[in-house]
C-alpha cells in the first residue's frame, strides 16, 4: 500500500498542470468515496446501539439518553409562533400529479368519473323549459316564439352570460 | 378517556363525543355579514347574527380538501374551545373524517396540528365513507359489502366497500356537490328574475326548501309549461327581509303576485332541474357521468363475486341525499342499468348528514380501537409521521 501511494499523487500533480477537468473530477470522486463510508458506518453503529438499548429502556422511563436534549422545543410547536406558509390547491394537486404513479394506480386525478354516454338535456336558457330550438345567431336555446323575439333584443354581454351558465361560451373559430 | 368524533365537512363540521346520540353541526367557515362589517363570525357564532343578508363565507376547504389552515384553525379553536365542546384535548382521543386520496402534505399537517398544537392523546384519521361503512355494517350485520354514495358539498364520491375496507379501484368521483347546485340556482334566478348573486346563504335555504329530484323528468317539465291551477309544481318563495320575515318560506298560494312588503321568487322548473345536475352533470357543461352511471362503473371495477352484494346494499349519505325523491331516483336508474339477475336495494338512513359521524361512534366502541385504528401521542413523538402513514389508510 505504501509503494503505490506516492505514484498516483505524482501522477495527479503532473496531470494537474495542464488543468484537465477529468483529473479534477476523478480526485473529487475519490474524495467522496472515502468520506461516505467513514461517516455512515459510525452512524449505523450508533443507531444499532440505540435500538438495542431502547428496548429495555421502555420498561424504565428514567433512563436518560445522552443524545437527547432535555430543553429541546419542537419548531412546529404553537409556542414557536412562526407563521407557516401553506401551499394552495393548485400547487398541491400538481405536486401530487408529478409523483411517480403507476398508470393504473387510483389517485386524486384519476378517479374523476368519465364523460356520460347519455346526451345532455337541452333547456331554454331564458326560461329553463325544454328547448327544441337554437338561435343560429347567438347560439341561445329557446322553447317558443316569445322567447325568440326576446333573444333578438338581448345585448351581447347578457348573451355571453347565458352561455357561460352552461359553459357553452367557448370562442368558436 | 372519551373519544371525540369530528366529521370535518367542507360546509358543516359534525362534532361531538362518541357517547352522545347526536353531533353538533357547526358551519365550517368564517362568515362576514353586511350588517356588521367589523365583526367576523366563526363557526356557530353566526347564530347571534340577526341580519343574514349578503352573508360572505370564508371556507377552509377548496374542492373538498383542506387548504386554508388559518381559517380552519380558528374554527377548530371555536369547536374545541368553550363555545362548543369545552374539551381538554390532552385527555381525549379524536376520530376525524377526511376525503379520499387526501394529499400527503395535508395529511402530515393534520397529524402535526392535532398532536402538537391541540395535544390530543390519540388520533384516528379515516375516510368519511369508511366511517359510513362501519355504521352500515353495525346497522345490518348480514351484509358484507356496501356501496357508499356520499354526496356532499364539494363533490360526490361513490365507493365500494368490502368488510369496511374500501376497494380503491372502484372509487369514482363526480365533481358535483351542494355548492355547485346552490351556485347554479343563484345564477339562474339572477338571470331570470331577481339579482341574488350575493345571497348565497338565502339561496341555499331556497334550495333546501323547494328543490326536489324528479322521477318523471319530462312529464314534470310539461307540467311546468301549464298555466294557472294545472301547474302543480310552481311555488312562490317569499325571501326573508330580516326585519319582519326572519326566514324565507313557501307561499300557500302561488299566484305569482307579491304583497307590498314581500319579495318573491317564482320557482318553476328550477325546482327539479337544479338537482337534476347530480344525475346529468353534462346539462351544465360538466363532462362527467351522473350518479347512476358512475355506480355501475364503480361496481364493475370490483371482482365479479362482489357485484350482487354491492347492488344489494347501496347507502346514501351526505346533504344532497335529503332532496325528496333522491332515493327513488337512484334506485330506479340503477335498477334499469344493473343486470336483471341482481337484486338492487338503496338505503337512505334517517339522518344522512350525520351518518358518518355515527360511524365514528361505532368505531370508538370496538375493543381493538386504540390498538388498530389509533396513533397515540407517544407513538407520534417517537416515530413521527411514518407511524401515521402506516396506521391510517386514507
Amino acid at each position: 500500500m505504501a509503494t503505490p501511494s506516492p505514484k498516483p499523487s505524482r501522477q495527479r500533480r503532473s496531470g494537474k498542470r495542464p488543468g484537465s477537468p477529468g483529473s479534477a473530477s476523478l480526485s473529487g470522486k475519490r474524495k467522496r468515496n472515502t468520506i461516505t463510508p467513514c461517516s455512515s458506518t459510525p452512524d449505523l453503529e450508533s443507531l444499532d446501539s440505540v435500538s438495542r438499548s431502547s428496548s429495555p429502556a421502555v420498561s424504565d422511563n428514567q433512563k436518560v439518553f445522552p443524545f437527547k436534549d432535555a430543553t429541546f422545543v419542537h419548531s412546529g410547536n404553537a409556542t414557536s409562533g412562526k407563521k407557516r406558509i401553506w401551499r394552495n390547491a393548485k400547487q398541491i394537486i400538481s405536486a401530487e400529479r408529478s409523483l411517480p404513479w403507476h398508470p393504473n394506480d387510483p389517485t386524486y386525478s384519476s378517479i374523476d368519473a368519465p364523460p356520460s354516454f347519455k346526451p345532455a338535456k337541452k333547456y331554454s336558457d331564458l326560461s329553463g323549459l325544454a328547448a327544441r330550438y337554437t338561435d343560429p345567431h347567438t347560439k341561445i336555446r329557446y322553447a317558443n316564439t316569445d322567447e325568440f323575439s326576446r333573444i333578438r333584443m338581448l345585448p351581447m354581454d347578457i348573451v355571453s352570460g347565458y352561455l357561460a351558465l352552461r359553459k357553452a361560451n367557448t370562442p368558436v373559430p | 378517556m372519551a373519544a371525540i368524533v369530528l366529521d370535518n365537512g367542507a360546509y358543516t363540521a359534525k362534532v361531538g363525543y362518541a357517547s352522545e346520540k347526536e353531533p353538533k353541526k357547526i358551519p365550517n367557515c368564517l362568515m362576514k355579514a353586511k350588517s356588521e362589517r367589523r365583526k367576523q363570525f366563526i363557526g356557530n357564532q353566526i347564530d347571534e347574527c340577526k341580519d343574514l343578508s349578503g352573508l360572505f363565507y370564508v371556507l377552509p376547504m377548496q374542492k373538498g380538501y383542506l387548504i386554508n389552515w388559518d381559517v380552519q384553525r380558528q374554527v377548530w379553536d371555536n369547536i374545541f374551545g368553550k363555545d362548543v365542546l369545552n374539551a381538554k384535548c390532552s385527555e381525549h382521543s379524536i376520530i376525524i373524517g377526511e376525503p379520499y386520496f387526501n394529499f400527503s402534505s395535508i395529511q402530515e399537517a393534520m397529524n402535526e396540528i392535532f398532536f402538537e398544537e391541540y395535544q390530543f392523546n390519540s388520533l384516528c384519521r379515516m375516510n368519511v365513507g369508511t366511517l359510513s361503512a362501519h355504521k352500515a355494517k353495525d346497522d345490518n350485520k348480514t351484509h358484507l359489502c356496501c356501496l357508499v354514495i356520499d354526496s356532499g358539498y364539494s363533490f360526490t364520491h361513490i365507493t365500494p366497500y368490502y368488510n369496511c375496507e374500501k376497494i380503491e379501484k372502484g372509487i369514482k368521483r363526480i365533481n358535483v356537490g351542494g355548492k355547485i347546485l346552490t351556485n347554479h340556482l343563484k345564477e339562474i334566478i339572477s338571470y331570470r328574475q331577481l339579482h341574488v348573486m350575493d345571497e348565497t346563504y338565502v339561496i341555499n335555504q331556497v334550495k333546501e326548501d323547494v328543490c326536489f329530484v324528479s322521477n318523471q323528468f319530462y312529464k314534470d317539465m310539461n307540467i311546468t309549461q301549464l298555466k294557472g291551477k294545472d301547474n302543480t309544481i310552481v311555488k312562490d318563495y317569499v325571501l326573508p327581509d330580516f326585519s319582519q320575515i326572519k326566514r324565507g318560506y313557501v307561499k300557500e298560494e302561488s299566484s305569482g303576485k307579491a304583497k307590498q312588503n314581500e319579495q318573491i321568487v317564482r320557482m318553476n322548473n328550477e325546482r327539479f332541474s337544479v338537482p337534476e345536475i347530480l344525475f346529468h352533470p353534462s346539462d351544465i357543461g360538466i363532462q362527467e357521468m351522473g350518479i347512476p352511471e358512475a355506480v355501475i362503473l364503480a361496481i364493475n371495477a370490483t371482482p365479479k363475486e362482489m357485484h350482487p352484494h354491492l347492488y344489494r346494499n347501496i347507502v346514501l349519505t351526505g346533504g344532497n341525499s335529503l332532496f325528496p325523491g333522491y332515493r327513488q331516483r337512484v334506485f330506479d336508474e340503477v335498477r334499469s342499468l344493473a343486470p336483471q339477475e341482481y337484486e338492487v336495494n338503496v338505503v337512505l338512513p334517517q339522518n344522512a348528514i350525520t351518518y358518518p359521524w355515527e360511524g365514528g361512534g361505532v368505531i370508538s366502541k370496538y375493543e381493538e380501537f386504540q390498538d388498530k385504528y389509533c396513533v397515540t401521542k407517544k407513538q407520534y413523538e417517537e416515530s413521527g409521521q411514518n407511524i401515521c402513514l402506516e396506521t391510517f389508510d386514507v
